[in-house]
């Protein structure tokens, strides 16, 4: 048996004591005198504190004690578990968008018989039972990667492992691309009490033609910036190159999108005026005369107008994204020429999430999910919020002592003449 | 007389009169001086005569050499009726002596009052004036109507003996017939307000009343071990007794004896304290002394 916070039973230790010492200093009323005279001492506080060499009331100071160490047992959360030798393993199991088919050969090889297996992608599946069908079945996702989701339901898994082992080992199986890592993930991962180790699997890459753009402008206002950013990506210095569709996109297309390609509608002015106009996408602004369009309600806004309505929207589709762009450009001018316009329109012609974060973690960063040393002990993997079985007895049988206590309190006591 | 343990007491007090402080109505012959004038042999004065007078009366050697009539006149000596009161509430209980035999109360105000209810009772049963005794229990009022016959000393000691000082009880309900004299023995801790108008309308009748004032020694200086005072008769009356408070309830105390010695006093009647350790004895020779007399038969 241990417990999940032994501080309560210091306390409660601490707490018996002190109720002994007030069974030892006690204020009570003096056994009363007669005096036919009384009528003239002075009114005051009939009582008198006292101090003895053994305890009054043994009951009452029996009952409370109890009553108090019950209580801080029952806070302690006393657990018991089955003693063994075994080391059981949690085995983190990558199944997002950016995993490849060698993760499940790398998770078959890695799991043993009485493994946990916890399946991620933007969510954790904790697998108990039937590991060799999860992993037969194991494929890659569409949606993104949370590490930080994985690692809690690792933590759940390990400390339900903890009952029947004396402790467990985490393995992260993951090509741990940096959409996977949020903010949270190396606080969670610091909350793992023992050994980790990173079982890193190749990164899925990205569709080459990542930007579909399906635009209807006979006049070809976005040439510019499309040849612009053609020419950065051919260099090597742009996520993708941007393929442009003039007779809407086809079911080529469509399915390059699902496999991650960004298919991004972008009609042309058509018959709106344009008119002054401040623009956000992405890190740059711009101010130029522009025409708001019209753009579906859904989807994530991925740029604004300056009173904040939006201006492009992105939704996902399979691996990749549609993205629709409210910004109707004028081909008379010389908006598109500019270099701010050419930040929005790299912005808005990007690929989905950004390429960049589909790319696997620096090595450094995946470090920070690795640890050596022992395992996790169980007792380490037991927390405060866990149930303890117990502890509802143990509060059961101090409330009952307590009520105990008030019916053995009005007792009267005899005072010695 | 079977006085049992008040034997050595009486013989202290043996020879002693209790006169009355001023003379008293007329009746049967007695040892006090009465407001009326005799024919005893003791003269006092001439008074002419009148017609009417016995003649038997005439001072016949007066009118023989001076040829005018004068009655012989002489004091009249009368008894006085005396009624002892004592109260036996539950405070006269007090306080319990430690050593004492099975049976005996070891109460040593109770005891007090008792020996001078008695030595009082011997005292005036001597001088020849009917005595009486009313005692103030919870119970009610018990009264030996007052007689002059042998044995009435002991009765009254009996009667002492059989009481056991329980609950509140109201004197002033004695003095209600009561005769001319009257000794009141009492902690004055009862309904004294009432005791007071009662002494008061008693001795504007013409009566004659004293006050005993019974004290406990223990009452004047508690007990140490006494921590939380509690009213015998009154229950709710619960006081701390603590160094602090000890010498506020001796100043209280005192002041309260004072003033109830100066109120009797107002009211004409003779005031009289005696603590419980004192010899009862002593007391009653100051109590009988007439002021400017001594009281004490030579």
């Amino acid at each position: 048996m241990s417990f999940l916070a032994p501080v309560w039973l210091v306390a409660a230790a601490i707490a018996s004591i002190g109720v002994v010492a007030l069974h030892l200093i006690t204020t009570q009323r003096p056994p009363p005198s007669e005096l036919p005279t009384a009528r003239f001492v002075p009114q005051g506080d009939a009582r008198a504190s006292s101090r003895a060499a053994r305890p009054t009331d043994l009951l009452l100071l029996l009952l409370r004690c109890a009553a108090l160490l019950l209580m801080g047992a029952a806070f302690a959360g006393p657990v018991t578990h089955a003693r063994g030798t075994s080391l059981a393993r949690v085995v983190v199991i990558d199944r997002s968008r950016g995993t490849l088919a060698d993760v499940r050969d790398s998770a078959v090889a890695l799991t043993r018989s009485g493994d946990a297996l916890v399946l991620f992608d933007s969510a954790a599946t904790i697998v108990t039972s039937g590991a060799a069908d999860s992993l037969r079945a194991l494929a890659a996702g569409h949606a993104r990667g949370s590490l930080s989701a994985a690692l809690v339901g690792a933590r759940r898994a390990a400390r339900d492992l903890s009952r029947g082992a004396d402790s467990v080992e985490l393995v992260i199986v993951s090509p741990l691309t940096a959409d996977e890592l949020d903010a949270a993930s190396a606080a969670t991962f610091g909350r793992w009490p023992g050994r980790a180790r990173l079982v890193r699997t190749a990164a899925a890459r990205p569709v080459g033609a990542a930007v579909i753009l399906v635009s209807d402008d006979p006049d070809d206002a976005l040439r510019a910036p499309i040849a612009a950013l053609n020419a950065t990506a051919a260099r090597g210095a742009a996520p993708a190159t941007v393929r442009v569709v003039r007779s809407g996109p086809s079911s080529a297309d469509s399915a390059a999108a699902r496999d991650g390609a960004a298919l991004v509608s972008w009609p042309r002015i058509g018959s709106a005026a344009p008119s002054a106009q401040g623009l956000w996408a992405g890190n740059a602004t711009l101010v130029a005369p522009l025409a708001r369009l019209a753009i579906p309600a859904a989807g994530r806004p991925v740029a604004r107008w300056a009173d904040g309505q939006r201006a492009a929207a992105e939704w996902p589709l399979g691996r990749g994204c549609v993205r629709a762009v409210g910004v109707g450009v004028p081909s008379a001018g010389d908006v598109t020429l500019q270099p701010a316009f050419g930040a929005v329109a790299r912005s808005l012609l990007a690929p989905c999430d950004g390429a960049n974060l589909w790319a696997a973690a620096s090595d450094s960063l995946a470090k920070l999910f690795e640890r050596p040393g022992a395992a996790a002990t169980a007792a380490a993997l037991r927390s405060t919020d866990e149930d303890s079985p117990l502890a509802p007895w143990l509060l059961a049988v101090a409330l009952l002592l307590l009520a105990c206590e008030l019916v053995v309190r009005r007792v009267p006591v005899e005072y010695a003449a | 007389m079977a006085v049992g343990p008040y034997g050595a007491l009486l013989e202290s007090v043996r020879g002693v009169q209790w006169p009355a402080r001023r003379p008293v109505l007329g009746g049967a012959p007695g040892a006090h001086l009465a407001r009326t004038r005799g024919v005893a042999s003791e003269f006092a004065e001439y008074r002419p005569y009148r017609q009417g007078d016995d003649p038997r009366r005439l001072d016949w050697k007066l009118l023989a050499r001076s040829d005018r009539a004068f009655i012989r006149l002489a004091p009249d000596r009368t008894v006085l009726g005396t009624l002892l009161a004592v109260d036996a509430s539950a405070s006269m209980a007090y306080a319990v002596e430690s050593a004492g035999e099975p049976g005996e109360h070891g109460w040593t105000k109770w005891r007090a009052a008792k020996e001078v209810v008695v030595a009082c009772a011997a005292v005036a049963h001597a001088g020849g004036d009917p005595v009486g005794l009313a005692v103030a229990a919870q119970g009610g009022l018990a009264r030996l109507s007052p007689r002059t016959r042998r044995g009435v000393v002991a009765e009254i000691a009996r009667t002492l003996d059989a009481t056991v000082p329980s609950g509140s009880a109201s004197l002033a309900n004695a003095l209600v017939g009561a005769p001319a004299r009257v000794l009141l023995v009492t902690d004055c801790l009862g309904d004294l307000e009432a005791l007071r108008r009662a002494a008061r309308a008693h001795v504007a009748a013409g009566g004659e009343v004293h006050v005993v004032h019974v004290v406990s020694r223990a009452e004047l200086e508690p007990p140490r071990a006494a921590m939380l005072a509690t009213d015998p008769e009154d229950a709710s009356t619960s006081r701390p007794l603590t160094a602090g408070t000890r010498g506020a309830y001796r100043a209280a105390f005192d002041a309260w004896r004072g003033e109830v010695a100066r109120a009797w006093r107002d009211d004409g009647v003779a005031y009289h304290e005696i603590v419980d350790d004192e010899p009862v004895d002593v007391l009653v020779r100051r109590l009988v002394a007439v002021p400017g007399g001594t009281g004490v038969r030579t």
